[in-house]
């Protein structure tokens, strides 16, 4: 890949991506580390694929993977999610976001990525479970637990 | 699948719906019956909420580091360069050559 296409992969995909890392590690600190790491890998790669939709979804896949790898090798990642939870709720834009941001770090996170790519980035379920390696029912149904759950969580606040 | 007011949906179909509209027969039932109703305006307001979550911008610092990685090196495909040049290598050409007589010498000793 030549500089011009690197630059216009991160342009692209940057802040996209940047906010799936957030998502999944809901940590500034790491996130930071791993966004390095991916844009490191899609420089060194010669099939970065062309094609905007293939390119946006191989970019994604390559971003969970590397976040697994960081949480997989980081032993204090438990630590680490306490210490650096406090400083991910911050200044929350919707006064129901800081419940919300709770709740979604509760759930598993096959199910907060399913989540983020569905509803944020709209993919189908299909194309999640290519992503992730699942079959499309299993994405829907994790879609549906995750979902119920958090209306369930909801509902108890609320009374 | 019977939709009537007594046989409800199953809570899976419910959310599919309330997520994509994909099931129009779930449509009648869900018109008359307040509990399924109440349940998929519930996930419709949840999956709103996550959908419209802020998303933060990448901080100046962190793009700066990200765009600066172009000015690394990218690490050779030795293999690679190997197969697209070793014939312009005269020692290369030699060890080949040498090899390819004593093989040849090798397969006429065996068959003479």
């Amino acid at each position: 890949m030549n500089e011009n296409a690197f630059k216009a992969v991160y342009r692209e995909h940057g802040k996209n991506l940047y906010n799936f890392v957030l998502w999944i590690t809901a940590n500034r600190s790491l996130c930071d580390d791993i966004l390095q790491e991916v844009f490191v890998k899609v420089w060194r790669c010669d099939t970065v694929p062309v094609e905007p939709e293939e390119q946006r979804r191989w970019l994604l896949t390559v971003c969970r993977h590397t976040c697994l790898d960081f949480l997989r090798k980081s032993s204090r990642f438990s630590r680490f999610r306490m210490k650096y939870q406090q400083e991910w709720y911050e200044q929350p834009a919707d006064p129901d976001a800081p419940f919300l941001w709770e709740e979604l770090q509760h759930l598993p996170e096959v199910e907060r990525s399913i989540l983020y790519l569905h509803l944020k980035i709209g993919h189908s379920y299909k194309d999640i479970g290519t992503m992730l390696n699942l079959s499309e029912n299993l994405v829907r149904v994790r879609a549906f637990r995750s979902l119920k759950k958090l209306r369930e969580t909801i509902i108890k606040k609320e009374l | 699948m019977n939709n009537t007011l007594s046989h409800h949906p199953t809570e899976e179909a419910l959310v599919d719906y309330a997520l994509h509209d994909a099931d129009e027969a779930l449509l009648e039932h869900i018109e008359q019956c307040m509990e399924c109703s109440e349940f998929v305006e519930d996930i419709r307001t949840v999956g709103n909420d996550i959908a419209l979550l802020d998303d933060e911008p990448v901080p100046e610092r962190l793009s700066a580091a990200i765009l600066a990685i172009t000015r690394k090196k990218r690490p050779e495909n030795y293999v690679l360069n190997f197969l697209q040049s070793w014939y312009k290598n005269p020692f290369l050409i030699g060890i080949v050559t040498i090899g390819m007589v004593l093989l040849l010498y090798v397969v006429l000793l065996l068959h003479l």
